[in-house]
């Protein structure tokens, strides 16, 4: 990473330092500002794609729809792109990503990833600013699926933009941004010390750091696109509708079993945990871990953000064969900008440190 | 008029957008544009023409400009350079606050003693 320049500074409102979490569902980012409180920015990670025509010229203009025009084809950026599929009510909305990595099977996957990049990080406040952008660790469940292409691809495109660019892991960033402490049995305060837990739209990641040093780190496939996706065969419902659906009506510890979505939804949530905490645990006993206390446990991400989650999940972990003793199971206070910040603090910490030289 | 660069594609027909063009020249002639946003072809062309005695340096070679075709030609060389040549966003995301009692600065104080 090279030294930033101080002489380029612009007057701005931010601290050098952005955290940038790339995820399957949603793009955020994060800055401190001058004032030591923080900023999030965020965009779903998704697109509509329409051919050019005076139709669509139109339909934008009159919408106020976020696009970008390119080869000939006009692509509707973020919620816009749900809310054009919702009122026009067909098509389907396009994934730069799956399953926490750029989609294999879009051709054009890294370059409306690009895109939707491009527009909502920005430019740098000084050169070469430090940057730190979320991966997945390589997934447990699928062994010879790896986050190499995505992590360098990521990099030289920020690196491209004029960051210092660097990957961090998507549950770390987790673990950074909530803190947790673990008091050993004679009292002791051991600080950033505990397993952070990403419930992404694609992964879940999983990292377990003590004294802020990473233990393990690992992926779990199969998250919140794929309880949608599992939601949309039994329902026959369209995606954009179950999502709202999630987001704006589910509560997970009082199911509406009148609406069409919301029982299945649960039933999959529950499969979903089920899976996550056997899959987790069954990596955590290969190692046999042994720590100074018990392990404070932190949870964040898109998908834990579902009214009653914790309470849920918290009920799923008493029922397992636990790997080691666990003090406490917590969702963070802000879940979907949790990863976003844990990378800004990182990325913060990264201009310190290479100020000081 | 000389035109050089490897990466046109001629065959290429594309719309050409006015405010992508103005913005692309405007830089490459390091004079500002302003006002070409919304403006014709004839008078982009005029701001063009005063400045004809500039060389352009593009990836392919020189470029120097003094008819429609040779900007039209240009055009798409800037367009299929850029990745994005139209966009309606100005300020973009939704922005979110979030608060804190000094506790981050005391975790990014703890992340500074880590090795990297």
């Amino acid at each position: 990473m090279s030294r930033p320049k101080e002489n380029t500074v612009e007057e701005s409102e931010y601290l050098p330092g952005i955290g940038v979490d790339v995820g399957t569902a949603n793009i955020v980012i994060c800055r401190q500002k001058k004032d030591n409180s923080f900023e999030a920015k965020y965009h779903r990670n998704m697109l509509f794609e329409m051919d050019v025509s005076e139709e669509a010229d139109s339909v934008l203009e009159r919408g106020n729809y976020l696009y970008i025009k390119a080869d000939n084809k006009y692509y509707i950026i973020g919620e816009d792109a749900l809310t054009i599929v919702n009122a026009i009510g067909r098509g389907e909305i396009i994934r730069p990503m799956k399953e926490g990595l750029i989609n294999p099977n879009l051709k054009k996957a890294q370059q409306l990833l690009n895109f939707i990049l491009k527009t909502i990080v920005g430019s740098p406040i000084i050169e070469n600013e430090p940057l730190r952008f979320s991966v997945p660790a390589n997934p447990v469940d699928v062994p010879d699926k790896n986050n190499m292409f995505h992590d360098m691809m990521l990099n030289s495109f920020f690196t491209g933009l004029g960051f210092s660019a660097k990957a961090i892991n998507e549950g770390r960033a987790c673990l950074f941004n909530e803190s947790p402490v673990m008091t050993t049995e004679s009292g002791e305060k051991i600080p950033l010390t505990g397993w952070g837990i990403s419930c992404g739209g694609g992964m879940v990641n999983s990292s377990i750091a003590v004294r802020g040093l990473p233990i393990t780190e690992f992926s779990i496939t199969k998250s919140g696109d794929y309880i949608d996706k599992q939601v949309q065969m039994v329902t026959n419902e369209q995606l954009a509708k179950i999502i709202k659906t999630k987001e704006k009506k589910l509560d997970l510890s009082n199911v509406d079993m009148g609406d069409n979505i919301q029982p299945a939804l649960s039933v999959y949530y529950d499969e979903f945990m089920t899976r996550v905490i056997k899959t987790a645990f069954d990596e955590l006993r290969k190692n046999k871990h042994e720590f100074e206390g018990p392990m404070p446990v932190v949870i964040c991400g898109g998908t834990s953000m579902a009214k009653g989650f914790i309470d849920r999940f918290n009920s799923h972990v008493k029922k397992a064969e636990l790997p080691f003793d666990i003090s406490s199971v917590t969702l963070s206070a802000a879940p979907f900008y949790a990863v976003s910040q844990g990378a800004c603090l990182s990325a913060r910490s990264d201009y310190n440190k290479l100020m000081k030289g | 008029m000389i035109i050089s660069d490897g990466k046109c594609d001629s065959r290429r027909e594309e719309k050409i957008d006015l405010s992508s063009i103005s913005e692309v020249l405007g830089q490459l002639l390091g004079n500002k544009l302003d006002g070409l946003l919304s403006g014709k072809m004839g008078i982009l062309l005029e701001e063009i023409k005063k400045n004809r005695n500039h060389n352009i340096r593009s990836d392919g070679g020189e470029i120097a400009i003094d008819d429609e075709e040779s900007l039209k030609h240009i055009a798409k060389i800037m367009a299929s350079k850029s990745e994005v040549y139209k966009t309606n966003i100005t300020e973009l995301g939704n922005k979110q606050e979030l608060k804190d009692d000094g506790e981050k600065n005391r975790t990014i104080d703890l992340l500074n003693n880590l090795p990297d």
